[in-house]
């Protein structure tokens, strides 16, 4: 028995130093890439750690990974991770496999350069543990059939975890005859309310992208979102002049006029209006369906918010305006099977309720659970055959900033007439696109 | 003019030439890769429509064209101007009358601290300050409406008053950091000047007139050029007052630095132009050259030894 058999031969010892040098080169060059392929990818979230989203998503990751043996390296990286986390990252070749951010955010940033990829692939894909479903039959088509939700050969290029509808929010506990569902039956509204010394609106007016709800959806009762969308992009901007804008002009004028709106809600800083509406002090505020949650902390006591959809104007269009937050892959991405394969996973129901329940916001699952403060929204959101992004996704590089927004906040404000809001956007938005050139 | 010929480098002189490429090299390479590069990277940015990566296609001086014609960035360009000329005037100016009275008050040290401070806190502080204020139900208002029975206060977080009210917050924040720069030069100045002064009945404008302006003139024409380069990239005051964390703010209260931004990480939905961020950088670099060069000719004069 010599001690010498237990001890290693000189060549395995050199075999195992090269299989260390190996190994040890291999986890350096991928910067963790993964040991076998298909094995892992990289996640970049918009949520940041301890958001209620990001611990619905945690909790998702990790049986995702218990399921596939799928090791997911994930990076809370918060809001600016599509706008400049990955530019940043395209120039190099540590680029993430998948990415979550709003579609008005990844549509500029990711689908217009020419990032994004096609994910018809998961559509196709079956829902993990649901028997016979598709994602495509779980993501009903009504979130993707604007074709500003497709990449330019026809593919969509983002899967909905989350969507966000506009509503007009109030307080179920003060007001509690039923929403009205036309324009002047709101109006006669709004006067009883003001009459009994109620404030019957208010908006951040200093924050002209919220005044412009109220233009926008009266606009996408009449002419719609795709007639909100020629009219941008009309190079003399008379499409001004159609009467429907006047019309929704004369609406909107009123608010300030017959002083409908809480006094001072030009003069406050955002979001000083929502915290006014959520003690009680005003009774309609429109706003995307992330109100209730955003007030959630400083409501009067008792406060339950609610929703009724814009009310009809007597014009033909339909559909509501939606924003979606979900996945993307850019083009670059390496782990394309895991990707997919993780995208897919978090389709089924046990996520949907989950993130519905912890981060109060409604799935576009129909069969989710919907918060308390969102079944309005929901209702107005299962109602309509079409939803499409806010002017059906135009992309006109400066337009809302320099055009749209400063002139609608003007008339909102009580600075410009019906009229002229007219005169003044017609003029200003054919200066614009006199400058942009070719 | 010199006729003699240069003497001809000893051997140590020569040995000083030999070694200056290889000492200068890496501090060139590194300004080369970190400075320049980029800075021409931007010019040749300036030239496409882009959004930095992904397609490209170069618009040639379109970019450019677009700025100049874009009544928004003339906006932007004068609130810039007004930040630079009435806040550098007014900061200055309160400098100046600052240093006259601190300079023979009690208890300057601690004076000088509290004058400061606000050069310390960030620029989301004044903001958020503001608007517990100003906000139409804040203590400013509450003081008017009971103390002073205002039944009508002034909005004064409207949009028309947004930018006077970021002036005057970039003031407040620059007037202490200023004022110990400048204080610190007069300090220097012995104190037999004033003694003189005091003998022949100098009035304290003459005083300031005749003894503390020139023999601090060096001094402050540093800080009109610090003040210069950072009023042009006066940014996150905007951001902060206007916008929030929701949107872009006014375009009427936009200055060039947030021209640029907004170009890029503009209004929802917008597509990204890098070009235009970089042709309005670029527009904003020239004039901050410009400022700079007007104003060393304007302040150039002879240091007054002492």
């Amino acid at each position: 028995m010599s001690s010498s058999r237990h001890l290693p031969s000189r060549r395995t010892l050199a075999g195992l130093a090269a299989g260390a040098l190996a190994l040890g080169l291999l986890t350096a060059c991928g910067g963790g890439s993964p040991d076998e392929p298909g094995k892992e990818l990289v996640y970049w979230s918009m949520w940041k750690q301890g958001e209620p989203q990001q611990v619905a998503l945690q909790a998702a990751i990790t049986r995702f990974t218990r399921a596939t043996g799928i090791k997911v390296s994930v990076e809370w990286a918060g809001r600016d991770v599509v706008k400049q986390k990955l530019p940043a990252a395209l120039t190099t070749s540590k680029v993430p496999d998948v990415v979550d951010q709003s579609d008005d955010t990844i549509r500029p940033f990711m689908v217009t350069p020419g990032v994004a990829r096609g994910l018809a692939q998961v559509y196709e894909a079956d829902v993990p543990g649901e028997a016979g479903k598709k994602v495509k039959d779980v993501i009903p088509a009504k979130y993707l059939q604007s074709p500003a939700l497709r990449l330019p050969g026809g593919e969509p290029y983002m899967v909905p975890y989350s969507v966000a509808g506009i509503g007009l929010f109030y307080d179920a506990a003060t007001l509690t005859e039923p929403p009205p569902t036309d324009w002047n039956a709101f109006l006669a509204l709004l006067g009883r309310l003001k009459a009994a010394g109620t404030a019957p609106l208010t908006a951040d007016g200093e924050q002209y992208w919220s005044d412009s709800y109220w233009m926008n959806y009266y606009l996408y009762r009449t002419i719609g979102a795709d007639g909100l969308k020629a009219i941008a992009e009309d190079r003399t901007g008379q499409s001004w002049k159609k009467p429907e804008v006047l019309a929704a002009a004369r609406q909107i004028e009123k608010f300030a006029k017959e002083g409908y709106l809480l006094k001072g809600y030009d003069a406050g800083k955002y979001p000083e209006q929502q915290k006014n509406w959520a003690q009680g002090r005003a009774a309609f505020m429109i706003m995307g369906s992330w109100l209730p949650s955003e007030v959630g902390s400083y409501a009067k006591a008792g406060f339950r918010p609610a929703s009724m959809p814009f009310p009809e104007v007597g014009g033909p269009a339909e559909g509501e305006e939606v924003v979606q937050f979900g996945f993307a892959m850019p083009v670059k991405a390496k782990n394309v099977e895991a990707g997919e394969r993780f995208i897919a996973y978090m389709t089924t129901k046990t996520f949907a309720d989950e993130l519905a329940r912890t981060a109060s916001v409604l799935s576009p699952r129909e069969d989710a659970y919907v918060p308390e403060a969102l079944a309005g929204v929901k209702k107005q959101l299962d109602g309509v055959p079409a939803t499409y992004p806010f002017a059906a996704g135009l992309s006109v590089p400066g337009w809302t900033d320099k055009v749209y927004y400063p002139t609608v906040g003007e008339l909102f404000n009580g600075k410009l007439t019906a009229q002229g809001f007219v005169d003044k956007i017609t003029a200003v938005q054919a200066a614009f696109w006199k400058n942009q050139g070719d | 003019m010199a006729l003699a010929p240069e003497p001809r480098p000893g051997p140590a002189g020569r040995a000083r030439q030999r070694a200056f490429v290889p000492m200068a090299a890496p501090a060139l390479a590194l300004l080369t890769v970190f400075v320049l590069g980029p800075a021409c990277y931007a010019v040749w940015i300036s030239l496409q429509q882009t959004a930095g990566y992904g397609e490209s296609r170069f618009v040639g001086l379109r970019n450019y064209a677009r700025l100049l014609g874009d009544p928004v960035f003339h906006t932007a360009l004068l609130n810039t101007l007004k930040l630079l000329v009435i806040g550098g005037g007014v900061t200055f100016v309160t400098g100046f009358a600052l240093t006259m009275v601190l300079r023979e008050m009690r208890g300057r040290l601690v004076a000088r601290n509290i004058l400061f401070f606000p050069n310390i806190v960030s620029a989301l502080v004044p903001a958020i300050v503001a608007g517990f204020l100003f906000n139409p139900d804040g203590l400013v208002n509450t003081v008017l409406r009971s103390v002073f029975g205002v039944s009508d206060p002034p909005k004064w977080l409207a949009v028309d008053n947004t930018f006077t009210l970021i002036l005057i917050v970039a003031i407040w924040a620059a007037v202490g950091y200023y004022t110990t720069i400048i204080m610190a030069a007069v300090d220097r100045i012995p104190a037999y000047f004033y003694e003189d002064c005091a003998l022949l009945g100098a009035t304290s404008w003459q005083r300031l007139r005749h003894v503390t302006i020139p023999l601090s003139w060096d001094v402050f024409s540093v800080c009109a050029l610090l003040w210069t380069i950072s009023s042009i990239k006066v940014f996150e005051l905007v951001l902060v007052f206007g916008g929030g964390t929701a949107g872009t703010p006014p375009s009427s209260t936009w200055t060039v630095a947030l021209y640029s931004y907004a170009a890029t990480y503009g209004g929802s939905g917008s597509p990204p132009e890098l070009g235009m961020t970089a042709a309005s950088a670029l527009v904003s670099l020239l004039i901050a050259a410009a400022v700079v060069l007007l104003l060393r000719r304007a302040l150039d004069r002879e240091a007054v030894r002492f």
